[in-house]
């Protein structure tokens, strides 16, 4: 019986964002969009659905004087990712 | 880059997701607990000339970093990770610590504490510095690299007066423990109140 896979997880531009985090814990909007090559607006969508599930925090600040975005894995992010990586060791065998 | 296959990609994925975890159970007590028990020490050794306080916080100190890290290895098991490597050079920096302050000590005495600083401490910098780069810690990085100035410029307070250089683990214990130690609590704490 396959387990089923996070929804929330189970879209690439969100899963990208997520494994960043997992390997760097924190990353700036531009370091996302750098990564992941998707454009602003579309990672701003993702990064709100993930923040509402309590998957990561956001924090807006200045740098230089330009809005800067830092998005921040929380252990509830870690451990759906976790979950996540779970299940599909299932898929695989 | 080689081709893996995805059960190896997986297990990588594991292994990044297990040092997440652990960087994430690291609140720091232990170093907070070093850092006030060895600055502590130090500050009685200075106003009260009795090194005796060595030999009583600091066996206290070994006996509190084992149970917690007995304790924090059972429940690591439990939570499916293992403690890294970086536990063992804080183990090794410990016995380092111990030899030379139980035997060395007794052999040199007063004269030679200016080196007996830097073979103490330098072990437990290295062990610091290796692991604010392993959980990738600025301020632990900063401040260790502090404590190598400060335990190298000990040797010209020797010129000056002896007896400052009682003070130097103070200083040390502050830079690779104590600031660090707090640094990782409050983080710690952060992480649990989102």
């Amino acid at each position: 019986m396959f387990k089923e896979l996070d929804p929330l997880l189970h879209s690439q531009l969100r899963l990208a964002i997520m494994s960043l985090l997992v390997s760097e814990e924190t990353a700036d909007f531009n370091r996302i969009k750098a990564v992941t090559k998707a454009t602003s607006g579309n990672i701003s969508v993702q990064i709100q659905k993930l923040e509402t599930a309590g998957y990561i925090t956001v924090n807006k600040s200045f740098k230089d004087n330009y809005p800067n975005t830092t998005l921040t894995l929380t252990p509830k992010g870690l451990s759906a990712f976790e979950a996540y990586v779970e299940a599909l060791k299932g898929y695989i065998g | 880059m080689e081709n893996l296959q995805p059960k190896e990609s997986l297990a990588i994925i594991q292994k990044i997701i297990n040092e997440r975890k652990q960087k994430y159970e690291q609140n720091g007590i232990v170093f907070i607990a070093w850092g006030i028990l060895i600055t502590i020490s130090s500050l009685v050794n200075y106003f009260t000339e009795n090194h005796q306080v060595w030999g009583i916080l600091m066996p206290l100190g070994f006996i509190f970093t084992a149970v917690y890290y007995f304790i924090q290895g059972k429940n690591a098991q439990k939570k499916g990770f293992s403690l890294d490597w970086t536990g063992w050079i804080w183990f090794i920096a410990g016995l380092c610590a111990m030899y030379i302050g139980f035997v060395l000590v007794q052999n040199f005495g007063e004269i030679g504490l200016t080196f007996i600083n830097i073979l103490i401490f330098f072990p437990f910098i290295f062990a610091a510095l290796a692991t604010a780069l392993q959980i990738k810690n600025k301020l632990w990085v900063v401040t260790s690299i502090l404590a190598i100035i400060v335990i190298f410029a000990s040797m010209v307070l020797d010129f000056f007066t002896w007896k400052m250089n009682i003070l130097v683990p103070a200083v040390v214990a502050v830079l690779i423990f104590l600031i660090p130690g707090i640094h990782l609590f409050i983080d710690y704490k952060n992480r649990k109140n989102v």
